[in-house]
């Protein structure tokens, strides 16, 4: 299934989000930028907890109010700072999940606690960061989702536990009509298993990107004063003043390396593209 | 809505402890002499209003944001939470009304069913009356800041009382507290047939007032 928003719009006081973006169908898209950009609203407002001024949001080519019980059962939600109550354990978890989606697999979850260690009758508050977070992607990959809404889920995670939470989002992608849509903070995670990437500030997308293009054709260049001033311009997304002259964000590494001989040319990370994207002129 | 109905009885559950307490306190209400009418309205009152504390469990660490990306919708969750509300009533007016007859039965007290029923009743209906207004409030302003306007309520109630009372003591003849108890004994199945109406209206209200309020929040 694919998610789409059409230029979405939302009026906070003075931060506007307008925001267009595209989930297709068999993705995992990233969803990146700074706090307070607009990635929680954006996905609000994908599930319905805020309204939204304009736009439209659909699920397939279904607009968001046409959106079914049976519709929205198929959506897989991972949020940052809520989920059910900290006095359940997963035992009453299980038995609310069991009669809210028809699709729920029990044996396939319980299956899951026992791989992942997770103690069927402790009471949520009482568990770790880290197994509160598989807790919750577990739930969401459990109900035959067909689009996974993740915000944050790795937040907060040791790399063991964040690289769990990966292959299990690597192999929920197996089947082809999946798609996730994934905001983090942990750039790392997001190259090792995006498709493309979103890069949202101040309420508006700034950049989308297929990941591979961005790690294979993205980088930065060091100028000085001079070389600043002489060069083709026409493929420098952002540049920034440094002690040396100019580093400059570029979408086509390789015209750089052709055409200017003796050019400083550094691969850049998407933690990089995320720092030159934001604080670049 | 099966599976918000799961999840409050799952709560409901989490506070047997509580519910010990309450038979406990039933026992000493019986033990004590307490007017046994007493026990129906306190367990109806207490069944039914748990689904204020539902409600507060729901909205406890932004829980409404989650509970809302699930296939519940804001319709749904209100005609649940109603749902519920009636179920616990009934339950809790039917468990307490049998507790009732038993207590008057073993303390060999005379009694008319059907004044009994009349009265258990009146009951059932005030605390319903009492929950329409309840439950948009705490919907609406959560557990915290709903509790100043139920003070403020109460307030109200009391100083009306106050001024009914004062107003009373100072015009003896204009209605004697006689003249009231001979109205109500004369027309009860026409009274309690007026707040039957009048309690209906309040929950069909209260309900139409939740939704409304769910439906503007933003979680």
């Amino acid at each position: 299934m694919s998610l789409r928003l059409d230029n979405v719009t939302k009026q906070y006081g003075t931060f506007q989000l307008q925001c267009s973006i595209e989930i297709p169908e068999g993705r995992i898209t990233g969803f990146v930028g700074p706090n307070g950009a607009g990635k929680s609203t954006t996905i609000k407002a994908i599930l319905g907890l805020i309204s939204y001024d304009s736009g439209e949001i659909f699920l397939d080519e279904k607009r968001q109010e046409e959106w079914s019980k049976q519709d929205r059962e198929k959506f897989g939600v991972v949020l940052a700072d809520s989920g059910f109550s900290g006095y359940f354990s997963i035992r009453d978890i299980v038995q609310i999940m069991k009669n809210m989606y028809p699709h729920f697999h029990e044996d396939i979850f319980w299956g899951y606690c026992q791989q992942y260690r997770l103690p069927t009758d402790k009471m949520i508050k009482e568990f770790s960061t880290g197994m509160k977070a598989k807790l919750h992607l577990l739930l969401a990959i459990s109900h035959d989702a067909e689009v996974l809404i993740l915000d944050e889920p790795t937040a907060g995670l040791d790399v063991i536990v964040r690289e769990e939470m990966l292959d299990l989002l690597r192999d929920y992608m197996e089947e082809g009509n999946r798609s996730i849509l994934i905001s983090s903070h942990i750039s790392s995670d997001l190259e090792g298993i995006c498709d493309d990437l979103y890069m949202i500030q101040d309420g508006t997308i700034i950049l989308h990107e297929d990941t591979d293009r961005l790690i294979s054709s993205y980088g930065v260049l060091k100028l000085t004063e001079q070389q600043f001033n002489t060069i083709d311009k026409s493929h420098i997304l952002k540049r920034k003043k440094d002690s040396f002259g100019y580093s400059c964000l570029t979408d086509e590494m390789q015209f750089y390396m052709e055409n200017v001989p003796g050019i400083v040319i550094e691969k850049c990370s998407i933690d990089d593209v995320i720092t030159l994207m934001i604080r670049g002129e | 809505m099966k599976g918000l109905f799961v999840k409050d009885l799952l709560i409901m559950k989490k506070q047997w402890k509580f519910f010990g307490l309450l038979a406990l306190i039933g026992f000493i209400m019986i033990a004590t002499n307490v007017e046994p009418m007493f026990i129906n309205t306190y367990l109806t009152f207490v069944f039914s209003s748990f689904v204020l504390s539902t409600i507060s469990y729901d909205d406890y660490e932004n829980g409404f944001s989650f509970l809302f990306s699930l296939p519940v919708s804001r319709e749904g969750y209100v005609r649940e939470k109603y749902l519920f509300c009636l179920c616990n009533a009934a339950v809790g007016w039917s468990l307490s009304f049998a507790f009732l007859l038993l207590t008057m039965t073993v303390r060999k007290q005379p009694f008319i069913f059907g004044e009994l029923l009349m009265t258990g009743g009146m009951n059932l209906l005030v605390v319903l009356v009492f929950l329409g207004i309840s439950i948009p409030i705490r919907i609406k302003l959560g557990a915290e800041k709903g509790k100043l306007v139920y003070f403020g309520i109460a307030g109200v109630i009391v100083i009306l009382f106050v001024l009914m009372d004062t107003w009373m003591k100072n015009h003896p003849s204009a209605i004697a507290a006689s003249q009231i108890e001979r109205f109500i004994d004369n027309n009860a199945l026409w009274l309690e047939g007026l707040v039957a109406i009048i309690a209906i209206g309040v929950f069909a209200i209260s309900y139409a007032v939740s939704l409304k309020v769910l439906e503007k929040k933003e979680f």
